[in-house]
């Protein structure tokens, strides 16, 4: 039985409709991220789970049991939030002490958890601390151990991430999945930063402006986005805007400002002759040659930068200008060059939907 | 500055209260002595020290109520802050003789009892502790919502979530952290509250009479009716000591940092 399913939720403030009709699963051990940009109703979405908000229709069931209507108190679920909230009055200890207390468990097993939770976050012997003593990481380890201390059902992170510096975010970030290893927790962690959402989860609910738009593992989301959004979310992204004027067994062939693209793509009924194509292309799919060599379109180089081991062009191709990822440095700016990429590796918007993606690819994660 | 008009009449209350009449007279503990000896001194110095606590009790009690439900469930909360406030601007007199004819015989406290049933007879409670008791809580009382509201937005509204996510029901969730975290706030109402208190004597004096005599109108009756100088500053002394003495409790409780005004949370 799955952890956690929400199911149909809903949720509108006045006249805000800020979940519309969610439904996903999380199952026992798993680490799930939320990912969408601010505004897309991923927090009200874990509050709603955590219990701070109801969902206007809709069931959440932990363990199978319906928790809508259950006060955040009764909730087996413990929240990691996006300001920590560590109880700034109490020591390190007595902040990891606060739920088992209200759980009623006895002095001496608190002490023996709160001693081995410590552990495994690497504080041992900083029980007696005050709050305003630790750094920034500490205080995230301090606020995960308040939380993983109950070994609630499942642990919900509001982007806990999101307040420290690159660096230690990467360390955390690793942290983070080497204790939701080690435990054996199962985590739902809401974030609007994909990079991070991509290196720790199992799998990913993408969700935009209220609506999942996908879920599904990392790779498959990241392989085969069902939507433009999805795509352009979850990484860079070229898109080109031109007309189908042609359909053959396995490829169809794009317009864009009178140069024909040909793009593989095996569903007929997806796209209609005359429709309006999106192609996109992620930077590093793609490659410049001199012109001489052909090429599928031809621009010129407005820009260069070093990106360590690379080179990042930007190339005006007429509508749009168009990122490159490639080893090559052999072209300056004003240079006119020939954009090649790999036909596999594009991505057929028709209306924003995925038409490229393959149905027996298309691995869904059902609520 | 601070020599001139702070540290000097100070220093000569305290000069003064030593002496057996006005300078040059001669040295002498009588002052205090007369005090501790006289048993209607010491009823005084009882009274006022019970009307305090339990002013201070009643202020705390309503001020943080008040602070707190307009903290935390009221949107109109400017409305409300204006309304908390708006006593202040009105002429502290005019007041008083408000109370006075809602505490009078056939005032609105009888005409209430009676409407309600509460009382056969209208008797009014004009001269009596509990008309000191609520006059004193109602001047008090926006002095100290104040401070405790203030505490209470300062507050992370986060750590309450954080504390029934944790398995704290509501009750639970404010004695174990609401309250804490608003200790700076509440000690400094006490403070704001418990000192004028007990050097009080114009509502004393208006809604109380001599019936209730409170130390500040003996020390006001020494100054300006009995000319007895020397002992008005021995009890005025004896009412600095006492803000002195709240002052350190209020440190020790650790509430420095309302005394020298830092901010309530971290």
């Amino acid at each position: 039985m799955s952890v956690l399913q929400v199911e149909n939720v809903r949720k509108e403030y006045d006249d805000v409709l800020a979940v519309e009709d969610a439904s996903f699963a999380v199952e026992d051990g798993e680490f799930v991220s939320i990912l969408g940009p601010s505004g897309s109703g991923k927090s009200t979405m874990l509050r709603m789970v955590a219990g701070f908000e109801s969902p206007t229709s809709g069931d959440i069931r932990i363990n199978g049991e319906n928790v809508v209507g259950v006060p955040s108190f009764e909730r087996d679920t413990n929240m990691v939030f996006q300001n920590l909230a560590l109880f700034p009055h109490l020591t390190v200890a007595e902040n990891i002490a606060f739920g088992l207390k209200r759980r009623g468990v006895g002095r001496e097993e608190r002490e023996k958890r709160i001693e081995d939770i410590l552990e495994v976050v690497e504080l041992s012997g900083y029980g007696d601390r005050d709050i305003d003593q630790m750094s920034g990481g500490e205080q995230q380890r301090i606020a995960l151990a308040r939380a993983i201390v109950n070994e609630p059902s499942i642990i919900l992170l509001d982007e806990p991430l999101a307040s420290l510096d690159r660096k230690l975010r990467q360390h955390m970030k690793f942290e983070l999945q080497r204790i939701q290893e080690e435990t054996g927790i199962t985590f739902l962690y809401v974030t609007h930063d994909q990079e991070v959402a991509m290196s720790i989860s199992d799998r990913m609910v993408i969700l935009n402006e209220g609506s999942i738009e996908q879920k599904g593992s990392v790779q498959d989301i990241y392989d085969r986005p069902e939507t433009r959004f999805v795509a352009q979310f979850m990484g860079d992204l070229n898109a080109v805007t031109g007309t189908a004027v042609d359909q053959s067994e396995n490829t169809i062939e794009v317009e864009i400002d009178e140069t024909a693209v040909t793009v593989p793509y095996d569903d007929t009924s997806a796209v209609s002759d005359g429709d309006t194509i999106d192609i996109g292309v992620r930077p590093s799919h793609a490659d410049l040659v001199p012109p001489s060599n052909g090429g599928i379109m031809s621009g010129t180089v407005t820009n260069h930068i070093y990106a360590g081991d690379e080179m990042v062009y930007t190339v005006d191709i007429g509508q749009e200008v168009f990122q490159v990822e490639t080893e090559t440095d052999s072209f300056e700016i004003g240079d006119t060059v020939a954009l090649t990429w790999d036909a596999e590796q594009t991505f057929l918007f028709n209306g924003g939907q995925n038409v490229s993606v393959r149905d027996e690819h298309a691995v869904q994660l059902e609520g | 500055m601070l020599l001139l008009f702070f540290i000097l009449p100070l220093l000569y209350m305290v000069w003064l209260s030593f002496h057996d009449g006005m300078p040059p007279a001669s040295l002498t503990l009588e002052n205090y002595l007369n005090v501790v000896t006289t048993d209607l001194y010491l009823r005084v110095v009882w009274r006022t020290t019970v009307l305090t606590v339990q002013t201070t009790a009643l202020v705390v009690v309503l001020g943080y109520t008040l602070a707190y439900s307009m903290a935390r469930f009221s949107k109109r909360t400017t409305l409300l802050l204006l309304l908390v406030i708006l006593p202040f601007w009105t002429n502290y007199i005019v007041r008083m003789y408000a109370l006075i004819n809602i505490f009078s015989r056939d005032g609105l406290l009888d005409w209430m009892q009676l409407v309600t049933g509460l009382a056969q007879e209208p008797s009014g409670i004009m001269y009596t502790h509990t008309a000191v008791l609520l006059g004193l809580t109602y001047v008090w009382l926006p002095l100290a919502t104040l401070p405790f509201y203030a505490s209470l937005t300062n507050m992370d509204d986060n750590l309450i979530e954080a504390a029934k996510d944790l398995g704290a029901g509501p009750i639970e969730t404010f004695f174990t952290v609401t309250l804490p975290m608003t200790k700076n706030g509440v000690i400094g109402g006490i403070i704001l509250v418990a000192i004028p208190t007990f050097g009080a004597f114009v509502t004393p004096t208006l809604l109380g009479g001599t019936d209730q005599l409170m130390i500040g109108m003996v020390i006001e009756n020494q100054f300006t009716e009995a000319f007895n100088w020397p002992f008005g500053s021995a009890l005025s002394v004896i009412v600095s000591a006492f803000v002195v003495l709240m002052l350190l409790i209020a440190v020790k409780f650790g509430a420095g940092d309302v005394v020298t005004r830092r901010s309530d949370t971290q």
